[in-house]
C-alpha cells in the first residue's frame, strides 16, 4: 500500500479526533451556549458521536439530552426517529423528553409531528414533558395543533398552566377554529 | 463602554450570526422561511425602503444610523427609527416620548397633519405636543373623565378600568391602575389623575388632596401646575435593619452544614402570578457597620463614600430606580448594564473607568486595578479587589482609606457620549437613576471564611421540596461536594436553606426558561426576585435551562450577573440557575468526586461553578481560548497551535469565522499555555479532568465578597 493511502487514513482518523475533541468540549459545556451552527459546522461526522451519546442510558440526562439537541441540527438518517422514540418513552428523563420534542421539530414535517408530539402532550405523566410537546407542537404546526394545544390547557390544572404559557403565546397569533 | 465594545463585537459575531439562522425551514419559527441560510419572514406584499417610519422586521432592514422598533413593542409592522433622548430629529419627523410604552425609549416617528400622511396601522396621534404617526394604541387618548380606579390595586387578574394597565416599578409600588400620558397635555389623564414624568416615564397618577386620600405606601405630594397625587414612596433602605445579627456556624471547610428548611415550610413569593414586571431595589442585609445608603441619584452624578482604614474590600451595588432595560447599539440590543464608573481612591487614583482602552496584550486584565464583568441591566454589583494588582496592592493594608467617589453610569448614558452617541440607535438617555449602596468588608482578608447557601426548589418530581430535601440523600452529597470544593478556597458552608417556591413559579420556570433572555422582565431575572431577603448564595434548581436565541444551546447554569449582589435578595440578578436534571443519576457508591458516575456530584460541582461567578470568578479561559480571567495565577489555555494542533488552530479567534475553534477541557492539561482543565472556573466539564480546582487570589476574590463572612 502506499504511503499516500496511510496519509489518507491518517488523516481521515485525525479529522475524526477532531470533531471527536469539538463534540465532548460541546457537550461538556456549563454555562456558554452552543447555537445551531457551531454544531452543524462540526458536519456529518458529529452524527453517529451525538447519537450513541443520546441512547447511552449511562450517561448523565443533561448530557444526553445536550446531545439529542444537537443531533436534531446536525441532522442523520434515523434521527428523527431517535427524537420520536426518546420522546415517546415515559421511562427517560423528562430532560430528555423535552429535549427530543425540541428536536423532533426541527426535523419533522408538521404532518408527522403532529401525529407524534400530540398523543405526547395529551399523555405524558410528566407536567414539563406535556408542556415542551405544547410548546413544539404550536410553533412547528401552528395550523394543525393550536386548538388541540388550547383544549390540553384546559384540561390542566388552573396552577399549572403557567407551564403552557409558550406555547399559548406561539397559538396566539393562530385563530382559534 | 469598554465592555459594551466588547459585547458588540461578540454579539456581531455570535449572536447576528446565529440569530435567524438556518439550514431548512423547520429551523425557523413558524411563518418563517429559510432563505439564504438565515430564517425571513416571507409576508406577502412585504416591503421597506428602510426609510424612518417604514415597516421593519429587525434592525438590518433599516437604513444605516437607523434601527426596528419592533411590531412585538407594539409597532404594527416594525417601525424604522431612532432615538431621540439627546439628539434632534431630521425634518418632517417628531421626537415622541415612548418611555411609557414597551419600546422605553423616546424617538422619532413621522410628522403628519392628518390620518393620510401614515402609513397602514399607523394614524396620526394629535395628542403629542406635535403630531406624529403611531400605532393607533400607543397614541393617548383625550378627554376621559373621571377612573374609576386610577392609582388603586390592581383587581384580580389586572384588568383595569378601560384603557388603562397595571403597572409596577417605583412610582407604583404594589402596582397600580394607570395609563400613559403626554406631559403638557392633561386631557391625556382622567379628570382625577395628573400627567407626571415619573422614573419610568409619563404616567398618569391620581391626585389627591391629603394624605389620606393615598394608599398604604403612597404619599400625596405636589405635582406641578397646583395639583397634589398619590405617588409610591421610595424605598429608603435603613443600615443594619436586615441584618438578623445571627453569626455563623463555627465551622471548618468542608464540614457538612445543616440542611434547614426556610419560611416554615411555605413556599416564597407570592401566592398568585404577580401582575407585570417586578423590578425590585432590595436593601443589603450586612450589619449597618458595613453599608452605606446613598440613595437614588441620577447618572452623571458623583457620589462619595468613606472607605475605614484596614478595609478588605468594598462592593457597589447599583439598582434602577428608573432605567431603560436595553439599548441598541451597533444594530445589536444590549442589556443597559448599571456599570458605575470613574471609581476613584482617595487620593485620586482612578481604580475604575468604563470607558478606557483595555491594553492589547495577551492576558490583560489581571495588571488592571478593576474588572466589570456584570453586564446586566437594572441590578448591577462590582467588588474590588478583584484583579491580581489590585489583591497585591492592598494585600497588606487594605484599601486606601478616605473618602471615596464614583460617578453613577450605565450604557444608556454612555450612549450619549459623542465617541458611541452614533453608534447608539435607542436607549440613549441621561435621566436614569439608580439607587446605590456601598457594602464594606472590614479586613484584613480572613484566610478562611463562611457563607449561607439557599436551594429554591423549582423543578420537582413530586417528592422533591423543602421538608424532604433536608433528608434527602441526593441532596446532602450535593451540598458535601459544594462544600468540598469551596473547601478550598478556604470557605465553609454554614448553613443550606431550602425553599419551597408557589406552583405557579414552579409551572413556569421550571423548564423551558432562556438563558439568554437575560432582561428584567424575563423569566430567568423574574425568578429571581422570588430570592429572600438576607444574604445567602441563592441557587434556583430547575429542570433546564434553554438558550433560545441562538436555535438551541441549552445550559446546565447561569448566575443572574458576576458578581452577585450579595446581601441583596429580591432583585432580578439575585440568584443563579442551576439544572438538577442529573441529581438522581447513578449510584454516588464512591466517597471522592465522581463527576462521571454520580449526577449529584455533577449537580453540585455545577452550583460550585455558578456560585463561583456569584462569588466574583470569572472563566479562567473563555471557550475560545483567546480571553481570560483577571487573575495571573490561574492557568491559562490558548487556542493555538500548541494546545489545539495545527488543524484546529487555523480557524482560532476571529480566523475561524463565526464558528472559532473552543479549547477543550482535553486541550488544557498539558504544557504551560494549555491548562486549566481541572479549575472549577474552566468554561466546560469534562469528567475526566475537572476536579474543581481552585488557585490561591480565586479564594481571595471569593472571600472578598460580602457574601463571605
Amino acid at each position: 500500500m502506499s504511503a499516500t493511502f496511510f496519509l489518507t487514513l491518517f488523516l481521515a482518523a485525525s479529522a475524526q479526533d477532531d470533531v471527536r475533541t469539538q463534540v465532548e468540549a460541546y457537550l461538556g459545556t456549563i454555562d456558554t451556549p452552543i447555537a445551531a451552527d457551531r454544531w452543524r459546522a462540526l458536519g456529518p461526522a458529529a452524527a453517529p458521536i451525538l447519537e450513541a451519546t443520546a441512547r447511552d442510558g449511562g450517561a448523565m440526562p443533561s448530557r444526553r439530552a445536550r446531545a439529542v439537541e444537537a443531533l436534531s441540527f446536525v441532522g442523520a438518517p434515523g434521527a428523527a426517529d431517535l427524537m420520536i422514540e426518546l420522546a415517546r418513552r415515559e421511562g427517560e428523563p423528562p430532560i430528555v423528553r423535552a429535549s427530543a420534542l425540541r428536536g423532533a421539530g426541527n426535523l419533522l414535517p408538521a404532518a408527522r409531528l403532529v401525529a407524534a408530539a400530540r398523543p405526547i402532550m395529551e399523555g405524558a405523566a410528566d407536567l414539563h414533558v406535556r408542556a415542551a410537546a405544547a410548546e413544539v407542537l404550536a410553533r412547528r404546526a401552528p395550523r394543525e395543533a393550536c386548538s388541540p394545544v388550547r383544549a390540553q390547557v384546559a384540561r390542566e390544572p388552573s396552577d399549572r398552566a403557567l407551564a403552557f404559557s409558550r406555547a399559548l403565546a406561539a397559538c396566539a397569533a393562530t385563530p382559534e377554529r | 463602554m469598554r465592555w459594551l465594545c466588547a459585547a458588540a463585537a461578540l454579539f456581531a459575531a455570535c449572536s447576528n450570526g446565529d440569530e435567524g439562522r438556518c439550514n431548512a425551514a423547520s429551523d425557523c419559527p413558524m411563518g418563517q422561511q429559510c432563505i439564504g441560510s438565515k430564517c425571513v419572514t416571507v409576508d406577502a406584499g412585504f416591503t421597506t425602503t428602510g426609510e424612518l417610519g417604514t415597516p421593519c422586521r429587525s434592525h438590518d432592514d433599516c437604513k444605516s444610523g437607523l434601527g426596528c422598533l419592533a411590531a412585538a413593542d407594539g409597532f404594527s409592522d416594525g417601525a424604522c427609527s431612532h432615538g431621540c433622548a439627546t439628539t434632534a430629529c431630521p425634518a418632517r419627523s417628531v421626537c415622541v416620548d415612548l418611555r411609557a410604552t414597551p419600546a422605553q425609549t423616546s424617538a422619532c416617528m413621522p410628522a403628519c397633519a392628518g390620518d393620510g400622511d401614515c402609513r397602514a396601522g399607523y394614524s396620526c396621534c394629535k395628542s403629542l405636543p406635535t403630531s406624529a404617526c403611531l400605532p393607533a394604541a400607543l397614541c393617548p387618548a383625550t378627554n376621559l373623565g373621571a377612573s374609576p380606579d386610577v392609582g388603586m390595586t390592581c383587581p384580580a387578574g389586572g384588568s383595569c378600568a378601560g384603557g388603562e394597565i397595571c403597572q409596577g416599578g417605583d412610582p407604583f409600588p404594589g402596582g397600580a391602575c394607570t395609563r400613559a400620558c403626554v406631559l403638557g397635555n392633561a386631557d391625556t389623564c382622567p379628570s382625577n389623575a395628573r400627567c407626571i414624568d415619573t422614573e419610568i416615564g409619563p404616567w398618569c397618577l391620581a391626585t389627591c388632596g391629603g394624605p389620606g386620600d393615598c394608599r398604604a405606601g403612597y404619599d400625596c405630594v405636589a405635582a406641578a401646575g397646583g395639583a397634589s397625587v398619590c405617588r409610591g414612596r421610595p424605598v429608603t433602605c435603613v443600615p443594619g435593619a436586615l441584618d438578623d445579627g445571627t453569626p455563623p456556624r463555627a465551622c471548618t471547610p468542608g464540614d457538612m452544614p445543616p440542611l434547614v428548611v426556610g419560611n416554615g415550610g411555605q413556599p416564597v413569593g407570592p401566592a398568585t402570578p404577580p401582575l407585570g414586571c417586578v423590578k425590585t431595589v432590595g436593601c443589603s442585609a450586612l450589619p449597618a457597620g458595613q453599608m452605606q445608603v446613598l440613595g437614588a441619584h441620577t447618572v452623571g452624578d458623583v457620589v462619595h463614600f468613606d472607605v475605614p482604614a484596614g478595609t478588605a474590600a468594598l462592593s457597589i451595588i447599583s439598582q434602577a430606580v428608573g432605567a431603560n432595560d436595553s439599548i441598541t447599539y451597533m444594530g445589536v440590543d444590549i442589556d443597559n448594564s448599571a456599570v458605575p464608573t470613574l471609581l476613584k481612591a482617595p487620593n485620586g487614583t482612578l481604580i475604575y473607568d468604563d470607558n478606557a482602552q483595555i491594553p492589547r496584550t495577551d492576558d490583560p486584565l489581571p495588571a488592571l486595578s478593576a474588572v466589570f464583568g456584570g453586564q446586566t441591566a437594572q441590578t448591577g454589583a462590582f467588588t474590588i479587589p478583584n484583579t491580581s494588582a489590585f489583591l497585591a496592592q492592598t494585600a497588606a493594608s487594605g484599601l486606601p482609606a478616605g473618602r471615596w467617589s464614583l460617578t453613577v453610569n450605565d450604557y444608556a448614558v454612555e450612549c450619549t457620549l459623542p465617541q458611541f452617541s452614533a453608534s447608539c440607535i435607542f436607549g440613549a438617555s441621561a435621566t436614569n437613576r439608580y439607587d446605590v449602596q456601598v457594602l464594606t468588608r472590614p479586613g484584613p482578608l480572613p484566610a478562611t471564611g463562611a457563607i449561607d447557601v439557599a436551594f429554591y426548589i423549582v423543578a420537582t418530581d413530586g417528592t422533591l421540596n423543602a421538608q424532604t430535601a433536608t433528608t434527602n440523600p441526593r441532596i446532602a452529597r450535593m451540598v458535601g461536594t459544594l462544600s468540598s470544593i469551596y473547601a478550598q478556597a478556604g470557605i465553609c458552608v454554614s448553613k443550606v436553606t431550602f425553599y419551597d417556591v408557589p406552583t405557579w413559579a414552579q409551572s413556569k420556570y421550571a423548564s423551558g426558561t432562556s438563558a439568554d433572555r437575560t432582561a428584567p422582565c424575563d423569566d430567568l431575572g423574574q425568578m429571581f426576585t422570588l430570592s429572600q431577603p438576607g444574604n445567602a448564595l441563592n441557587f434556583f434548581l430547575v429542570q433546564d435551562i434553554m438558550a433560545s436565541t441562538s436555535h438551541g444551546g441549552s445550559v446546565v447554569g447561569i448566575d443572574g450577573t458576576i458578581p452577585g449582589p450579595s446581601s441583596v435578595g429580591g432583585t432580578v440578578n439575585s440568584g443563579a440557575a442551576v439544572s438538577l436534571a442529573d441529581l438522581n443519576f447513578g449510584t454516588c457508591a464512591s466517597a471522592g468526586l465522581d463527576l462521571n458516575g454520580c449526577g449529584a456530584d455533577l449537580v453540585g460541582y455545577i452550583a460550585a461553578h455558578e456560585g463561583g461567578h456569584w462569588l466574583g470568578l470569572f472563566h479562567t479561559s473563555e471557550a475560545t481560548g483567546d480571553s481570560f480571567d483577571s487573575l495571573n495565577d490561574t492557568p491559562l489555555c490558548h487556542c493555538n497551535q500548541t494546545c489545539v494542533g495545527a488543524t484546529r488552530a487555523a480557524k482560532c479567534g476571529s480566523t475561524g469565522g463565526a464558528n472559532p475553534t473552543l479549547v477543550a477541557a482535553s486541550d488544557c492539561r498539558q504544557a504551560t499555555g494549555c491548562q486549566g482543565a481541572d479549575n472549577l472556573m474552566f468554561w466546560q466539564l469534562d469528567q475526566r479532568f475537572s476536579v474543581g480546582r481552585l488557585s490561591i487570589q480565586q479564594g481571595q476574590v471569593m472571600r472578598a465578597n460580602p457574601l463571605t463572612r
